[in-house]
This record gives C-alpha cells, sequence and structure tokens, in this order.
C-alpha cells in the first residue's frame, strides 16, 4: 500500500532518497523523469501490471474497474509492438514529455457519436453514410 | 494502436485541480524535496492516478495519468500481438 511520503518522510529525508536512486539511474532523462521514476520506485508503482483476457476484463469492467485506453503509435525505427511489450511487460518508463505530469497517459471511452460531430464533421458524415449501407432495412 | 485496458476500482485517484491546489499550498515543501512535476508529487502522495476534465474545447473528455503501474489490468491479447510482430 502507497504512502504519503510527504508525511512519512523529513523533507531531507525524501530529498536524499530520491537523490540515491536518481543517481544510480543511468538512463538520458529529463531530470524531472528521473524524479519521477524514484518516487514510483519506493512506492512499489512501476511493478508489472495485470493481464487478463478480453472477457476478463469485460467482466472487471462490469463490477466497477474504470474502463481506459492508450493510443500507442510507432515512432523513427521504432515498431509499436516495442512500445506496447515494454508498457505492458518492460521497466516503467516515467516518459520526457508531459502536458500535466510524468505518468501513463489514459484516455476513457466514448461512443463515436458523441465525438465526431464536432471534432471529425467530415468522418461524421463518412460514418452516417456507412452506417445507412449496413442497414439491412 | 489502441491498448485498452482497466484502472482497478479500489484505486486512489484525485481531481487534477484538487492536486494544483495541494502543489500551491505545500510548494515549499515539494520544492525543498526536489520535486516539482505534478506525477511526482501525486506519486509522492500515494495516488494511484489523477485526472482532468475539459482538457480540450468541445470535448467532454477526461485525461487519465495513472503513476501506479500496478493499478492497471491490461488486456493480455495485444502483448501476444506485440510478442508475434517482434518475433
Amino acid at each position: 500500500m502507497a504512502q504519503d511520503l510527504f508525511h512519512l518522510l523529513s523533507t531531507n529525508e525524501l530529498k536524499k532518497e530520491i537523490g540515491t536512486l536518481v543517481a544510480k539511474d543511468k538512463r538520458t532523462l529529463p531530470e524531472n523523469s528521473k524524479i519521477f521514476a524514484a518516487i514510483a520506485h519506493m512506492q512499489k508503482f512501476d511493478q508489472l501490471p495485470d493481464l487478463v483476457g478480453y472477457k476478463e476484463l469485460n467482466a472487471l469492467i462490469a463490477v466497477g474497474h474504470i474502463e481506459l485506453n492508450r493510443g500507442m503509435t510507432a515512432t523513427k525505427g521504432v515498431p509499436v509492438a516495442l512500445y506496447v511489450r515494454e508498457l505492458l511487460i518492460g521497466a516503467m518508463y516515467p516518459g520526457t514529455l508531459s502536458s500535466i505530469g510524468n505518468g501513463i497517459y489514459l484516455a476513457t471511452t466514448q461512443p463515436t457519436k458523441l465525438i465526431l460531430p464536432d471534432a471529425f464533421p467530415r468522418l461524421s458524415k463518412i460514418a452516417e453514410n456507412t452506417l445507412r449501407m449496413m442497414n439491412p432495412a | 494502436m489502441i491498448v485498452r485496458c482497466a484502472l482497478k476500482r479500489d484505486s486512489r485517484i484525485v481531481e487534477y485541480d484538487d492536486l494544483h491546489a495541494f502543489c500551491r499550498e505545500n510548494r515549499n515543501r515539494a520544492a525543498n524535496a526536489g520535486i516539482k512535476d505534478f506525477g511526482a508529487i501525486a506519486a509522492a502522495l500515494g495516488f494511484d492516478a489523477y485526472v482532468r476534465e475539459n482538457i480540450e474545447a468541445g470535448i467532454d473528455e477526461k485525461v487519465w495519468v495513472v503513476v501506479n503501474r500496478n493499478a492497471l489490468t491490461f488486456q493480455r491479447e495485444v502483448l501476444q500481438y506485440a510478442r508475434q510482430v517482434l518475433s
């Protein structure tokens, strides 16, 4: 169980602990990312996630777990499959770009009709036409 | 590629605005410990994730930032696909 490190440790103790872990981290990362990685390690937040099948995940969501999605794409010379593998079973990578802080960015699932009309009007029209063609009536 | 997962229902979640307020009130304490990033502060406080609403105008979308990977349950099939591609 994670604890509030601000209350568990004095400011100096916390700073020392983080500094020790940051010094050991030899990855090429910004200082803030290394600090995040250090705290994640202290809290045991860098451990591997659970993996379940499609039906089991549906069952978890049905009992109140929050369904989330992560969009991933390849970058120059790095296939998306490598990023996926690292996210699920690799070392926790704190990232280098963060608009509202370090962490794993995820999005909620929404019905397509809520997103398309405002954000993608042309796609919305295509979707309407596609649905019409698929309707057997 | 979309990777599907679920955040455990007993996760400790904080609203971004509340996290922001904590940072304002405790900025000296966090800064003295060398912590400036919101994700790092959320993790240090023991939260598993934080969530921000209305991040983009016109879209009722929430952005979730999970700082505890162990609080997530991923769909296994995507890993099988990744392994096939990489082998």
